[in-house]
């Protein structure tokens, strides 16, 4: 087995010294090019979850590492996108999603690259509008390009359709599939949404609350790459997850989904 | 249609008003020596000033002393509110201090600054930047604390590093709230320039005014203050102008 990209041992995060842990004793590990979804109710911690892995907080107890180095900060290599699109409002489309190669400072050898990674999320269009007059759905567009301008390793998603409309998320969910397993991004993805895990994940890590930890580790493996809510092995894992999330009481046995 | 017609019935009372009260010191022969103040004399020796370059060799050493005065200002105040905006400790350590500094009237500096500079034109700057470092401080402080947390984060998680933050991020995203602060020190430091310069300085429109005074020619000292409101309110405008340009909260 190849050595992982992502491995998280023993971790645990408290907001204050004694308070409860919001976060105890997590580990899991992520391959390259893996499609992970961690899943769990609001509050069980996944956000901070996330948070400590793109070193944008320090765990209390543990480690995060990625290429057997320990996460000490944040990093171009492993990018954020948030619930938020949190473009600057000053700048045009093409401006925000160039910041990651400007920050590098290879915008001049990017310029072209970003105008491609826009196009790949459909805003080629806005490039030169600024975004504060972009819709919802086109802002987040605009945030992906911007992640994926940085050319991470890893992109970490923090429900970032969630304040979508229903049609643009589920495009969107589609879409960010499909990018990241063509360009070889690891896409790591924090939801509540149990359809946006079938939808995006190769795997499922299911998270209880208080304090937050890992209480079941679900592959996918009835499921093919290019897949709809609607399709029978898709209906299937989601309810394998809702078992495992403890939303049903019988999980469904293998081969359910042949009688549907 | 209906925006031109305000504006332009307000100028016409105040110029009735004026008028009205020019006649009433003409006709009484206590006050008949002051009927210089009337639009009508005003008027004329104002057009004779311009005619005559007087006015622009009152008006540039004042603006010289103002554009000096704020660009030390902009300099310090800049920087200071970054800080103060920035650290919680900076704040908490300079709250009462500045607040102290605000509200000392800047002429009250005067006996000091005569002391203290060399030139009558270094007081009067030091005057002016005294009075105006103030409202570019608090507001560069204001813009700063008001910058949303998470601008911070996409910066930091796309790799910038504190310059780039500063320029890419702060800079813009304070830009209006600079710009804000530069037009109420300017307001500030145009009523602080006249009576610094009734100082020494033997130019500008502070010591014109003086000067007409001494003069008994009240028509020019009324051309004078016709000329100081008119620029100030011209420079006000500079300033609604670059907010405008560089203020992005307006595309909404």
């Amino acid at each position: 087995m190849p050595a992982p990209l992502l491995s998280v041992h023993g971790l645990g995060h408290r907001y204050r010294h004694h308070a409860e842990p919001v976060l105890q004793d997590v580990g899991f590990q992520v391959a390259a090019g893996e499609a992970v979804a961690v899943v769990g109710r609001s509050g069980c911690g996944k956000s901070t979850l996330l948070h400590l892995l793109a070193g944008l907080a320090r765990p209390t107890a543990g480690a995060v590492h990625i290429h057997g180095e320990p996460v000490r900060g944040p990093s171009a290599r492993w990018v954020v996108m948030f619930q938020q699109p949190l473009l600057y409002p000053w700048m045009t489309a093409f401006e925000n999603a160039a910041l990651g190669p400007r920050f590098a400072g290879r915008l001049r050898d990017s310029a072209a690259a970003v105008g491609e990674l826009l196009a790949l999320v459909k805003m080629a269009d806005c490039a030169g509008t600024n975004v504060q007059r972009l819709s919802g759905g086109q802002r987040q567009r605009v945030a992906l390009a911007r992640s994926l301008a940085a050319q991470p390793e890893i992109l970490m998603l923090d429900e970032p359709f969630s304040a979508l409309d229903a049609f643009t998320r589920r495009a969107l969910q589609v879409e960010v599939r499909a990018i990241t397993k063509r360009l070889g991004i690891t896409l790591l993805l924090v939801t509540h949404d149990i359809d946006e895990a079938v939808l995006m994940a190769d795997r499922a890590l299911v998270m209880d609350a208080r304090p937050g930890r890992i209480r079941a580790d679900l592959a996918f493996h009835h499921l093919p790459d290019e897949r709809g809510i609607d399709d029978p092995a898709v209906q299937f894992e989601r309810g394998r997850l809702l078992a495992a999330l403890g939303e049903t009481t019988e999980p469904p046995q293998p081969g359910d989904f042949h009688q549907i | 249609m209906a925006g031109v017609l305000w504006p332009v019935l307000g100028c016409a009372v105040v110029l009735a008003v004026w008028w009205l009260a020019g006649w009433r010191i003409a006709a009484n022969p206590d006050t008949a020596n002051f009927a210089g103040f009337a639009p009508g004399p005003t008027l004329r020796r104002l057009a004779d000033l311009v005619a005559r370059g007087e006015l622009w060799r009152s008006a540039g050493p004042s603006l010289a002393r103002v554009g000096q005065g704020m660009a030390v200002a902009v300099a310090l105040g800049v920087p200071l509110g970054v800080l103060v905006g920035g650290s919680k400790a900076v704040r908490a350590a300079t709250h009462i201090p500045f607040q102290f500094l605000r509200m000392v009237s800047p002429l009250a500096w005067m006996p000091i600054a005569v002391l203290s500079f060399a030139s009558w034109d270094g007081a009067i700057v030091f005057l002016i930047a005294a009075a105006a470092v103030w409202p570019v401080t608090f507001a560069t402080a204001n813009g700063l604390a008001k910058i949303d947390p998470d601008w911070f984060k996409v910066a930091r998680n796309l790799g910038a590093g504190p310059v780039q933050t500063l320029r890419v991020v702060v800079l813009p995203a304070i830009a209006r709230d600079v710009l804000t602060g530069i037009r109420l020190a300017l307001g500030v430091a145009w009523i602080v320039l006249v009576p610094a310069e009734y100082l020494g300085v033997t130019s500008g429109l502070g010591y014109a005014i003086n000067d007409a005074r001494d003069t008994l020619e009240y028509d020019r000292l009324a051309a004078m203050v016709l000329v100081i409101g008119t620029l100030g309110f011209a420079l006000d405008g500079l300033c609604l102008g670059a907010i405008r340009r560089f203020g992005w909260d307006h595309e909404r």
